[in-house]
């Protein structure tokens, strides 16, 4: 009896463990290949190269899960939000969606909270590219995606220009005011002749409340800080930089596109974003050398820099939420698939950024990529998408007035300080709602 | 033979209903829905995804009291109207004139001419006015160089932005030629032989007899135009996303932001139904206007 009983409980264990084993694998890496099945939709945008990195990667996952069939959905860049919220409503957007933190909780209703998934796979953050992993988590602490990718910005300057001028190459660890006495150096001439210091970049914008240490908004963004007193020098060091035709005014910068102003030779400095690196690159050829720097630090040695970020989200609605899962987290953990985005953004993966992507140069030329690596210290996320562009927008008044001489930094910020307020205010509202 | 007849009729009856659901059907769903629909919007917290809460009539309150973009961007469209409008009446019944010339030899080119710009791409045509107006490079201010005139920074500066986009609109007045041209080559013969034999000058005959005959179409342009011109929006869109400073940002920009940027379909229908009331009141006023200047042969 008491064999029959051992025998008994021998049975039990071993199925319990079994039961247990196949449980966890279900949504680990490890063998779930073969349990996960049935249909998943992914939609995102890209174009290019990097749409064709997206179904690369895709096919990755094919590969690690068979059973899974996937159906994707990529649409062109200007037309995702439309779509997206018209699925979103119509109760059939798709069980993966591709997304950004810039987006600022704006669609976050509609995602999983992806917290337990990483708790229940133990899925260490660290493994992340650094600030890869920033914005993913709202202020209550959901999780709304998985990153994919990031971009940042470098700071590409004509040599010829700044060896004309008898000004040394600018250095890692510059300042901005090291900046405007550079952009005073090298610029010069007149008119249509004019060579500027810096094109007048669209990312400029939201580098414009960063050099003395500035931001914005506050961290939950909550509330305005434009009227900040280094936000303000900050503007001011833009303000001087227009007036004294450094930087184009809102007219001379129309008057040519702003890569064409720095192929060109007519604007000493541009700030190159990883995603136009190879373009910029190609449209230079042989016209003139050409090298990258970081960004200007703030007063504090910060670096300061703009970073561009995309991920993956759970619709909350997905029927195959074990395969979307599955799917997020091998675009975002997976290495073979890291090393594919490697090619055309900076991966989420530490271990391919630091050796596939660091060791690249920006295509077409012999400039290793490594620096919009090391640009991600610190760097922040683009701070005028999603549920803020409201704000934004005021703030591309704040902008325009400068860049058009209509007003002084100071002025402009005390026009439009309150009414960035009160979008931000809105905007709490509707989330708390 | 009754009997006959009413088979007949009854099935006349069904094809017609038949013939007639693919229309039926259509302006029910895309039209007639939604128009339904935008009005249960107005009193709601509508996101982009068409869901909200009731709020009542706060979208109403913030349009006329919260929204400093309301009057303004309502400002500007009513310049853009005032200014455009009759320019455009005026330019296109001088070219209609012209092109009712019945002595000049291929007129049909010169016809076709005034009328290919209007169907042209808008876009692709208002970018290549962004060049003509390149306060650096572009065509207008080389041309004013020859007279030692430095041309404003046409797109940059808030006082010559607006101007830039109604000079632009004129552009694609080739519409309105045509229907002036209709209603000038309308006019009887007659008339002019009459008052040829009576010793009118070509002014005096334009002015007694072509205006006065032309004028329910001009009152029909008028009409199209001002409807057309509170819904201005491709144009500063693409050539100055509004500025600068606001300068061209007109009222159906101000709708467009509000649903499609913001996410704020509620209150971006308040904003369309506000528009709807303010042409239909102004274009009732035209038309009870009309008595006193709009001739009627018959």
């Amino acid at each position: 009896m008491k064999k029959f009983i051992s025998l008994v409980f021998a049975l039990v264990l071993t199925l319990s463990i079994t039961a247990c084993s196949s449980d966890s694998s279900e949504v680990s890496s490890q063998g779930d290949g073969k349990t996960i099945s049935g249909e998943l939709t992914i939609m995102g945008w890209g174009g290019g190269e990097e749409l064709q990195a997206r179904k690369q990667a895709t096919k990755v996952f094919k590969k690690l899960y068979p059973k899974v069939k996937v159906h994707e959905i990529w649409l062109p860049a200007d037309s995702v939000d439309q779509k997206l919220d018209a699925a979103l409503a119509a109760g059939n957007a798709a069980d993966v969606i591709m997304m950004s933190p810039d987006w600022k909780g704006l669609r976050t209703k509609w995602f999983e909270d992806l917290n337990p998934y990483l708790e229940k796979d133990n899925i260490n953050v660290a493994d992340f590219t650094p600030g890869a992993d920033d914005g993913y988590l709202d202020p209550d602490g959901k999780r709304e995606g998985m990153p994919t990718t990031q971009s940042d910005f470098m700071f590409a300057y004509n040599k010829e220009i700044f060896d004309k001028a008898g000004v040394p190459y600018p250095t890692n660890d510059w300042t901005w005011d090291d900046f405007k006495e550079i952009s005073e150096k090298v610029s010069s001439g007149s008119g249509a002749k004019r060579t500027y210091g810096i094109v007048s970049h669209w990312i400029l914008q939201s580098f414009a409340a960063l050099p003395y240490g500035g931001t914005p908004y506050n961290s939950d963004w909550t509330k305005q800080t434009i009227d900040d007193p280094k936000t303000i020098k900050a503007l001011e060091l833009f303000e001087d930089l227009v007036k004294s035709k450094e930087l184009p005014d809102d007219a001379a910068s129309k008057s040519i596109p702003m890569d064409q102003m720095f192929v060109s030779g007519k604007a000493a400095m541009y700030p190159l974003g990883l995603f136009e690196a190879g373009e910029i690159a190609n449209k230079i050829g042989k016209n003139f050398e050409w090298g990258i720097v970081l960004p200007p630090k703030d007063p504090n040695g910060k670096n300061t820099n703009i970073k561009f970020q995309t991920g993956f989200a759970m619709n909350k609605d997905s029927k195959n939420k074990n395969a979307a899962w599955a799917y997020i987290k091998t675009i975002s953990m997976d290495k073979e698939v890291n090393d594919i985005y490697a090619k055309v953004g900076i991966p989420a993966l530490k271990e391919s950024a630091e050796t596939t992507f660091s060791k690249l140069n920006i295509p077409n030329t012999n400039i290793k990529q490594t620096d919009y690596f090391n640009g991600l210290n610190d760097a922040t996320t683009f701070p005028w998408g999603g549920s803020i562009s409201k704000a934004a927008d005021l703030f591309g008044q704040v902008w325009q007035e400068i860049t058009t001489q209509k007003s002084s930094a100071k002025e402009a910020v005390e026009k439009y300080a309150p009414q960035i307020q009160a979008a931000l205010d809105e905007v709490q509202q509707k989330q708390n709602k | 033979m009754k009997k006959k007849f009413n088979l007949s009729m009854k099935s006349e009856s069904k094809l017609f209903y038949l013939y007639t659901s693919p229309f039926i059907l259509g302006f029910l769903i895309f039209t007639l829905y939604p128009v339904i629909y935008s009005i249960i919007l107005i009193f709601t917290d509508a996101d982009m995804t068409g869901t909200g809460q009731f709020v009542g009539l706060a979208n109403i309150k913030k349009a006329f009291a919260q929204d400093p973009l309301f009057y303004k961007s309502l400002k500007n469209t009513l310049y853009f109207v005032v200014v455009s409008v009759p320019l455009s009446l005026i330019v296109s019944f001088l070219v209609a004139l012209l092109l009712n010339n019945k002595k000049i030899k291929g007129m049909g080119i010169f016809r076709t001419t005034f009328y290919i710009p209007y169907i042209t791409a808008g876009v692709a045509v208002t970018l290549l006015w962004g060049w003509i107006f390149n306060a650096q490079y572009g065509l207008i201010n080389y041309f004013l160089s020859f007279f030692g005139i430095t041309g404003p920074n046409w797109l940059s500066d808030s006082n010559w932005a607006m101007p830039a986009i109604i000079i632009m609109g004129l552009w694609t007045i080739g519409n309105t030629i045509i229907i002036t041209l209709a209603g000038l080559q309308d006019i009887p013969e007659q008339l002019y032989e009459s008052a040829a034999i009576d010793g009118a000058s070509r002014l005096k005959m334009t002015t007694h007899i072509t205006l006065p005959l032309a004028t329910p179409t001009l009152f029909f342009n008028l009409v199209m135009g001002i409807i057309g011109g509170f819904q201005v929006f491709m144009q500063p869109f693409v050539l100055t996303e509004g500025g600068p400073n606001y300068a061209t940002y007109t009222y159906m920009m101000h709708i467009y932001n509000n649903a499609f940027k913001y996410g704020e379909m509620g209150y971006a229908s308040t904003l369309a139904w506000i528009l709807f009331i303010l042409i239909l009141i102004i274009t009732l006023i035209v038309n009870r206007t009309s008595k006193y200047w709009v001739y009627y042969e018959n």
